[in-house]
C-alpha cells in the first residue's frame, strides 16, 4: 500500500516524472545505445558495431571535424559579440532616463521566430536585391555586390550576425537585471567619491555583475551550441558544407543519409563537448572569488532578483 | 550634448532592432514583378496582391491554425503539469530541490536534435506522427522544465508559516494548492506561460521532421517551404512574415513586462 504522505506527494511530482522524465530518460539511453550500432533502416541493417562509429569520427570524418570547428567558430564570435552589445545596451537602460517602450522596442528581434529572422537577413543580404550590398554600393564602400551567401568565407559570418541581431536582446535582458541587482548605496558611494566611469564599470559594475555574466554567457554559449534553425534556413549548410555546424551534420546523417547509428554518435559527441564547454565557462566566468557570493552563486538556486517596474 | 547622445542612441536602436521589419514590410507592399530591383528603395504605391495571395493560401491558412493548436495545446499541458510539479518540488523536496531543478535544466538544454530520432520513433509507435498531438506532446516536454523554473521561485517566495497554518487546520495539500498558491502565483504563471508560447510557436526542427504534411505542419516551417516554382518569390514570403510577426511585436509592446519579469526574475538563472 502507498501511504497518504506518499500518494499525496505523488499528485504534485508524479506528473513530472513521466512528462518530462521518461520521455527524456528513454530517448537518452536509446542514442547512447544507437550510437554502438550501424543501423541503416532502408536497406535493414542494425548490428553492433562497437566503437567503431566513434573511431570513424574521430580519425576519418573531416567533415565532422570542420562541423565541430563550424560550430565553436559560432558559438564564440556569436556570444563575445552579444555580450559585448548586450552589455552596452544594459548599461543603456540601466542608466538612461527609463522607457518601458525602449525596452519593448529592444526586444522585438527575441520574440520572432528564428526561421523569420533567418528569412529577413537572407533577404536584406542577398548579393544583388539585398538592401546592405546597396546600401554598402551607395555609400561607396563596394563596387561590386558582396555574395554574402554564397561565398566560403562569407556565409558563416552572415549567419552569426543574423543571430547576434536576434539573441542579443537576451543577453541584454539577463545583465540588466543584474544590473538592478547592485545595491544603490554601492553606486552612490561611487559618485560621491567622482570614480570616473571607466573606473566605475570595471572596478565596480563588471565584478558586481559577475553571477549574471556567468549565467547570461553559459545560457547563450548553450544554445548558441546547438544552433540549427538560422543555418538550416538561411545556407542549408552550404555554400560547400562551410556553414554546416554539428546539429546540421547529425540532422543530415539521420534523414539524409538516413544512418541512425552514426548519427546518434555525432549527437552523443556533441552533447559531450558541450557539458565539457559549459563546465569550463562556468569555472572561468564564476570565477574563485567568494566575494560576491551572498546567495551562493555556485548554487543553482533561483535567486530573487528585484526588476523594477 | 547628452541629450543629443541620447537620441542618436536611440535612433541607433530603433534602426537595429526595426529596420529589417520596416524592410520586409517594403517588400511585400511592392510590385511582384519588381520585387527584386534596388532602386527605388519605396514603392510609388503600396500593393497588395501579395497579401491577397497569401490569404488565399490554403496552406499557409492551415499553418497558422495549427501553430495556434500546438501552442495553446503545449500551453495548457505545461501549465497543469509544471505548476503541480513546481508545488511538490517547493513543499515537499527539501534536500533534493537543487537536484530536480538541475536535472530540468538540463532537459530544457538538450539540443533538440540529439533526441529527434529516439522522439521519431516514439511518435511512430503512438501513432502521433504528423499529428497536432504528437507535437504538443513533444514541445510540452520542454515548456514543463521552463514552467518549473519560474513558479518554483514565486511558490518559494510564499512564507511557509501560511503552508503550515492551512495544514495544521486540517487542509490537504491538493487544496493548499488551489486555493493559495495558484491564486497568488498568477503574474508568475502569465510569465511562465508567455515564455512557453513563445517557445512553441518558434520551435522549428521538431515541428520540420514529425510531419510530413500540412495537417500539422506549423509557421516557421510553412515559412521554410514557402518557394515558388522558378525562384523564391520574396514579396510573397515578406508578406507571409509579416502577418505572422506583427501580433508578436504587438505582444512584446504590451506584455513586455511579464516576459522580462519571467525570464529575468528567477526562470532561467543557474
Amino acid at each position: 500500500m502507498i501511504s497518504a504522505k506518499l500518494k499525496e506527494r505523488l499528485i504534485f511530482i508524479g506528473p513530472l516524472i513521466v512528462l518530462p522524465g521518461l520521455i527524456v530518460a528513454w530517448p537518452v539511453l536509446e542514442v547512447l545505445w544507437l550510437s554502438f550500432r550501424n543501423r541503416v533502416q532502408i536497406f535493414h541493417i542494425d548490428r553492433w558495431v562497437g566503437a567503431a562509429n566513434y573511431l570513424y569520427l574521430f580519425g576519418e570524418d573531416l567533415r565532422f571535424a570542420s562541423a565541430v570547428s563550424n560550430t565553436l567558430y559560432f558559438t564564440f564570435v556569436s556570444v563575445g559579440l552579444e555580450f559585448l552589445l548586450g552589455l552596452g545596451f544594459a548599461l543603456y537602460l540601466r542608466f538612461s532616463p527609463e522607457r518601458e517602450w525602449v525596452k519593448g522596442m529592444m526586444l522585438i528581434p527575441w520574440v520572432i521566430p528564428s526561421v523569420v529572422s533567418a528569412r529577413l537577413w537572407q533577404w536584406m543580404l542577398h548579393a544583388e536585391a539585398g538592401i546592405v550590398n546597396y546600401l554598402l554600393q551607395s555609400v561607396g564602400l563596394t563596387d561590386a555586390p558582396i555574395p554574402w551567401l554564397s561565398s566560403p568565407d562569407l556565409a558563416l559570418h552572415a549567419a552569426i550576425f543574423a543571430d547576434v541581431w536576434k539573441t542579443t536582446p537576451l543577453m541584454v535582458l539577463l545583465l540588466y537585471a543584474g544590473l538592478l541587482g547592485i545595491p544603490e548605496n554601492l553606486l552612490r558611494a561611487a559618485r560621491v567619491d567622482r570614480t570616473p566611469p571607466f573606473r566605475m564599470l570595471f572596478c565596480i559594475l563588471i565584478p558586481q555583475l559577475r553571477p549574471a555574466i556567468a549565467t547570461a554567457v553559459v545560457l547563450r554559449l548553450l544554445d548558441a551550441f546547438r544552433v540549427f534553425d538560422v543555418i538550416y534556413v538561411m545556407t542549408g549548410g552550404g555554400p560547400a558544407n562551410s556553414t554546416e555546424t554539428l546539429s546540421l551534420y547529425a540532422y543530415r546523417t539521420y534523414f539524409q543519409s538516413l544512418q541512425f547509428g552514426y548519427g546518434s554518435s555525432v549527437v552523443v559527441v556533441q552533447v559531450m563537448i558541450l557539458a565539457g564547454l559549459t563546465a569550463v565557462a562556468y569555472r572561468l566566468l564564476q570565477g574563485k572569488n567568494p566575494a560576491a557570493a551572498g546567495d551562493g552563486p555556485g548554487e543553482f538556486h533561483p535567486r530573487r532578483t528585484e526588476v523594477k517596474e | 550634448m547628452k541629450r543629443a547622445l541620447n537620441i542618436f542612441f536611440l535612433l541607433a536602436m530603433g534602426i537595429w532592432s526595426l529596420g529589417p521589419f520596416v524592410w520586409q514590410w517594403l517588400t511585400s507592399v511592392k510590385d511582384p514583378a519588381a520585387v527584386s530591383r534596388i532602386p527605388p528603395l519605396l514603392p510609388d504605391m503600396p500593393i497588395w496582391t501579395n497579401y491577397a495571395s497569401v490569404l488565399q493560401n490554403r496552406e499557409f491558412m492551415r499553418v497558422i491554425g495549427n501553430s495556434l493548436a500546438v501552442s495553446l495545446g503545449a500551453l495548457g499541458v505545461a501549465l497543469i503539469v509544471g505548476s503541480l510539479g513546481a508545488f511538490g518540488i517547493s513543499r515537499f523536496l527539501n534536500r533534493r530541490k537543487h537536484l530536480a531543478l538541475l536535472t530540468l535544466l538540463v532537459v530544457f538544454m538538450i539540443p533538440p536534435v540529439s533526441v529527434v530520432t529516439p522522439f521519431y520513433s516514439l511518435l511512430v509507435r503512438l501513432r502521433l506522427m504528423d499529428t497536432l498531438a504528437g507535437l504538443i506532446l513533444i514541445d510540452s516536454v520542454f515548456c514543463v522544465p521552463l514552467v518549473v523554473w519560474v513558479m518554483v521561485q514565486v511558490f518559494d517566495e510564499i512564507p511557509d508559516s501560511l503552508y503550515r497554518a492551512a495544514r495544521v487546520d486540517g487542509c490537504p495539500a491538493w487544496t493548499i494548492f488551489r486555493r493559495i498558491y495558484l491564486p497568488l502565483g498568477q503574474s508568475g504563471l502569465i510569465s511562465a506561460g508567455l515564455l512557453c508560447l513563445m517557445f512553441c510557436w518558434n520551435e522549428f526542427l521538431f515541428a520540420l521532421t514529425f510531419t510530413s504534411t500540412y495537417a500539422a505542419r506549423t509557421i516557421p516551417v510553412g515559412i521554410t517551404l514557402f518557394s515558388g516554382q522558378f525562384e523564391f518569390p520574396w514579396g510573397e514570403i515578406s508578406a507571409a512574415t509579416s502577418l505572422v510577426t506583427f501580433p508578436l511585436l504587438l505582444i512584446v509592446v504590451f506584455a513586455q513586462r511579464y516576459l522580462v519579469r519571467g525570464l529575468a526574475g528567477s526562470g532561467l538563472k543557474g
